[in-house]
């Protein structure tokens, strides 16, 4: 008797909520990506534009891709590290001193293909965990942490190369010149959709039988569609250029382990409640010294990656590469909706952060603007797009 | 104690008076009308419980709450603060209960924060200094103007807060429960410069729920209950001044909200010997000494006690949560157990309900299905991916079964009422399937409805054979839901009761230990 009546004034209330349901759907971080969507698509217009028809010619799309990668790898790396509430500012010298151990490794000490990628992500890895022990077990901020790796580590660089610029064992290139044939890139790609389509299916699937309301459309439809387009964009041109290039099957790869820990395992949803609230994760039992260790750790190999990514694509490792990578970093992470905070922030949105901005300067180059007027863009991109963020939250956050 | 009086024929204007003043916090109504008038010249006392009002009362007073409706007024002319500077620059300080001073500031800086004496565009130190030790020796106070703050003692730092008040030409000062974390030898010297104050032309508003110390500084006091005025006299010829305190603060209309139902009691399921907890802050070295406790599989055990009693200090212990450095033995089912942290006590089957819901129990921003199962993801952990199906169809049951008001399981906590939130929490550590509950104020905040909910749940639970302990300030609550009560003080167990046998009387004046003392 109890029962039917709850039932029914569930019913009702669900019924009134429809109408306030869209803001509050438009708040989930799903849907929250969709206006970041449309600007990455009038921006890659007006870019259409402006360059009468270069930008999104496949040739300069390759370039694009192979430029994005490194900011988008670190980026979905950035994510895990920022959702937690962390930081990480030692990116340009960290991955610039990757790159370095790469080249080393190959000429001075003429390891093959393989070892040195091994050598490398071990470095990688190893920074990593150094943060990882200053910040989890030292307890110093990582803030502190990090910028001081970005002070020492530059410095290291630079004392093991004598401030010169190493050249790699050339087998390296083959990590940005390699790419999957066409058939295989589209075959890659449709795989990587359709995993995330069932996922969302999935997700759908146990709301349904929970019976909790909710559209196939904003689960499933429109995530599904967003990312369909986006891997039809790169299938095309994919299959009208060169293939799929290695650097953006390993963004993929990058992005989608990322996303799969930050949105379907226990370790992701543990990451959002420690930066939501520190205090009451620890009083939930979360083991926040370990979580975070992982974090770091996970960081750390992205280090080794970016940077043989790097080094395969300058076919040089200069000791002072990619100053300032680390805000461009945050900044992408930022403008697709992470906290800096913490506990807010998608793997998705923040990959799409790396493109919009990636785009920006890419598109800027191939109208010859001098690249003072690519900070400028970037500057004003980003602190419009944390407004326009802030304000479609509305008070919630206000006071 | 002699209230100075004003040219012959005149009639005295008050101090201040407050008139019908009304205060909401969104449903809650913390003061309904409330009209007092402070005397020039003496010590007037705000008593009460937690939750009367007394502390909304002076926050309007002191600028720190500009939003209200009603009127104040300061030496006959009406004022309306809205921020802490406002109310300073007429006359009205308040010294709060926790203390917010610059640690790293010297005793003469702090002093005159912000009215530095100056001369050719910079401070004039040496007027500073010598300033600063004037007033330190008007207050006896053993520190030298150069001290930091951080190195004083809380009193010291509380006497020096006064000190800087009375710098700047107070002649309202508003005392918050200023003895809490005094010693007893500190409170008699707080005691001593609080009754000289008038001298200087000050009225004092003290608040404290000691009933014995307001009978030794005030000589006025207004009792508040549930946002109103209920008794106040003056304390010349009052014979028993606590009891008749107690009585006007406990004296409500209790409506049967405590569905009170006795479970079969068992065998223990918590067991903690010499229990010792030290104390984190400043002053007192044990927040707790050497507790002997058992509860049993069946059993609500309510634990009262005042602020500093410790009754905190005890639930976050045993929980693993708590700051200071813990000893003693702990069983949990005659297994010994060693509690390190929060996840050591998950593990063993405990979970903790906290008293500041906002700051440890929830994350606001996230939704009530991820905050639900936050404390159980393990159980929705298969091979290595959240088995969505299972961790919605849960949360779906707790909320219909806790009745959670919501529109759907993805709304962000912050839009939920307190009582809803509570649910969601009480939900997550059912999730967690634990032996043992420790619910601390679990219906702070909470709406009368979904506080019956909250206490049939707690019913049920101790009827599935577990045992819960409620840490509550509020009384009615710790009587009417609880097996046995047990009321703390300064760190120890003093009293003891069973259901039905303690009076709010009894138990009030056997938690201000004063007076408990004293008769």
């Amino acid at each position: 008797m109890t029962s039917t009546k709850t039932v029914t004034e569930r019913g009702a209330l669900a019924k009134g909520f429809q109408l306030r349901e869209l803001p509050a759907a438009m708040s989930q971080d799903r849907l929250r990506l969709l206006p970041l969507i449309i600007v990455l698509l009038i921006v890659w217009m007006v870019l259409q534009y402006l360059t009468g028809g270069l930008f999104l010619s496949a040739r300069n799309l390759t370039n694009l891709s192979g430029q994005v990668a490194i900011t988008a790898v670190l980026t979905a790396g950035a994510v895990l590290v920022m959702v937690p509430g962390y930081i990480d500012l030692s990116l340009g010298a960290t991955v610039a001193a990757a790159a370095v151990v790469a080249a080393i490794a190959g000429t001075n000490y003429e390891l093959s293909l393989w070892p040195t990628v091994v050598t490398t992500l071990a470095f990688g890895l190893l920074i990593g965990l150094w943060h990882a022990f200053w910040v989890a077990w030292m307890k110093v901020p990582s803030f502190i942490v990090t910028l001081g790796s970005l002070l020492a580590i530059r410095g290291l660089s630079l004392v093991i190369t004598n401030a010169e610029t190493i050249s790699p064992n050339p087998d390296i290139l083959v990590i940005s010149d390699a790419s999957l044939s066409p058939m295989l890139g589209i075959v890659v790609l449709f795989a990587f959709w359709l995993a995330f389509a069932l996922l969302q299916v999935r997700e759908w699937r146990a709301r349904q039988a929970a019976g909790i309301r909710s559209s196939f459309g904003a689960v499933v439809g429109l995530p599904a569609a967003s990312v369909g387009i986006f891997t039809l964009g790169v299938m095309i041109m994919a299959a009208s250029y060169r293939g799929l290039p290695l650097p953006v099957v390993l963004v993929l790869a990058v992005v989608a382990l990322a996303g799969w820990f930050l949105r379907f395992t226990a370790f992701g949803r543990r990451l959002y409640a420690i930066g939501g609230n520190r205090q009451a994760a620890l009083l939930a039992g979360i083991n926040i010294r370990m979580q975070a260790s992982l974090v770091f750790a996970f960081m750390g190999l992205l280090y080794g990656l970016a940077g043989l990514v790097l080094v395969a694509r300058l076919d040089s490792a200069p000791p002072g590469a990619m100053q300032g990578l680390e805000l461009n970093v945050i900044a992408a992470a930022v403008i697709g909706g992470t906290s800096l905070m913490g506990g807010r922030g998608t793997v998705a949105g923040a990959v799409i952060g790396a493109i919009l901005m990636e785009s920006l300067s890419n598109g800027m180059s191939l109208m010859n603007l001098p690249s003072a007027y690519q900070s400028v863009t970037v500057g004003l991109v980003l602190l419009f797009a944390v407004y326009a963020d802030l304000r479609s939250r509305g008070g919630r956050s206000g006071d | 104690m002699s209230i100075d009086t004003a040219t012959a024929g005149a009639v005295e204007i008050a101090a201040a008076k407050v008139i019908g003043i009304d205060k909401r916090f969104g449903g809650a109504h913390a003061l309904r009308g409330v009209s007092i008038t402070f005397e020039k010249g003496g010590v007037h006392a705000i008593a009460g419980e937690n939750g009367a009002g007394k502390s909304t009362l002076v926050k309007i007073l002191s600028g720190v709450i500009g939003d209200y409706a009603g009127a104040i007024e300061i030496d006959g002319v009406g004022r309306r603060f809205d921020s802490i500077r406002d109310a300073e620059r007429h006359g009205v300080f308040l010294v709060p209960q926790e203390l917010s001073v610059v640690p790293e500031l010297r005793v003469g800086e702090y002093l005159f924060l912000n009215r530095e004496p100056q001369r050719w565009g910079m401070v004039d130190t040496r007027k500073l200094w010598a300033d600063a030790a004037h007033w330190l020796d008007v207050f006896k106070l053993d520190a030298s103007p150069l001290e930091r703050m951080g190195n004083l003692s809380t009193h010291q730092q509380q006497l020096v807060s006064i000190a800087r008040a009375m710098t700047q030409g107070v002649k309202l000062l508003i005392l918050d429960e200023p003895t809490s974390s005094l010693t007893e030898r500190e409170t008699e010297l707080m005691f001593a410069r609080i009754v000289d104050l008038h001298r200087h032309g000050v009225t004092t508003i003290y608040i404290s729920h000691r009933l014995r110390e307001l009978e030794r500084v005030a000589n006025v006091v207004s009792v508040m209950r549930d946002g109103r005025v209920v008794d106040h006299f003056g304390l010349q010829g009052q014979s028993d001044t606590p009891r008749r305190i107690v009585q006007a603060m406990v004296g409500r209309d209790i409506i049967d909200m405590y569905p009170k139902v006795a479970a079969k009691v068992g065998e223990p399921i918590l067991s903690i010997r010499d229990w010792t907890v030290e104390s984190t802050g400043a002053g007192r070295v044990h927040a707790i000494k050497n507790i002997h406790l058992d509860v049993r599989s069946g059993e609500i055990l309510g634990v009262f006690g005042l602020l500093g009693s410790g009754a905190f200090d005890l639930a976050r212990s045993l929980f693993g949560a708590h700051a200071g450095r813990v000893s003693g033995s702990m069983q949990i089912r005659g297994q010994l157990i060693s509690v390190r942290t929060p996840r050591d006590a998950i593990r063993n089957g405990i979970a903790y309900v906290p008293a500041e819901r906002k700051r440890d129990g929830l994350i606001e921003a996230h939704s009530i299905e991820s905050n639900m199962t936050l404390a159980a993801l393990n159980r929705f952990n298969r091979y290595g991916i959240l088995n969505r199906y299972g961790e919605l169809q849960r949360v779906q049951q707790y909320v219909a079964s806790l009745k959670v008001k919501c529109g759907s399981v993805e709304q962000p906590m912050s839009q939920l009422s307190g009582g809803n939130q509570q649910k969601v929490v009480a939900a997550k550590w059912l999730l967690s399937e634990p032996e043992l509950f420790i619910l601390e104020e679990p219906t702070r905040g909470v709406d009368v409805n979904a506080r019956i909910d909250l206490y049939a749940l707690v019913n049920e639970i101790a009827t599935a054979g577990k045992a819960v302990i409620i840490v509550s300030t509020d009384l009615p609550e710790v009587l009417g839901m609880c097996d046995r009560v047990l009321v703390m003080c300064e760190g120890r167990l003093v009293r003891e009761w069973m259901h039905g046998e303690a009076s709010e009387e009894d138990v009030m004046i056997s938690a201000a230990e004063e007076y408990s003392e004293g008769a």
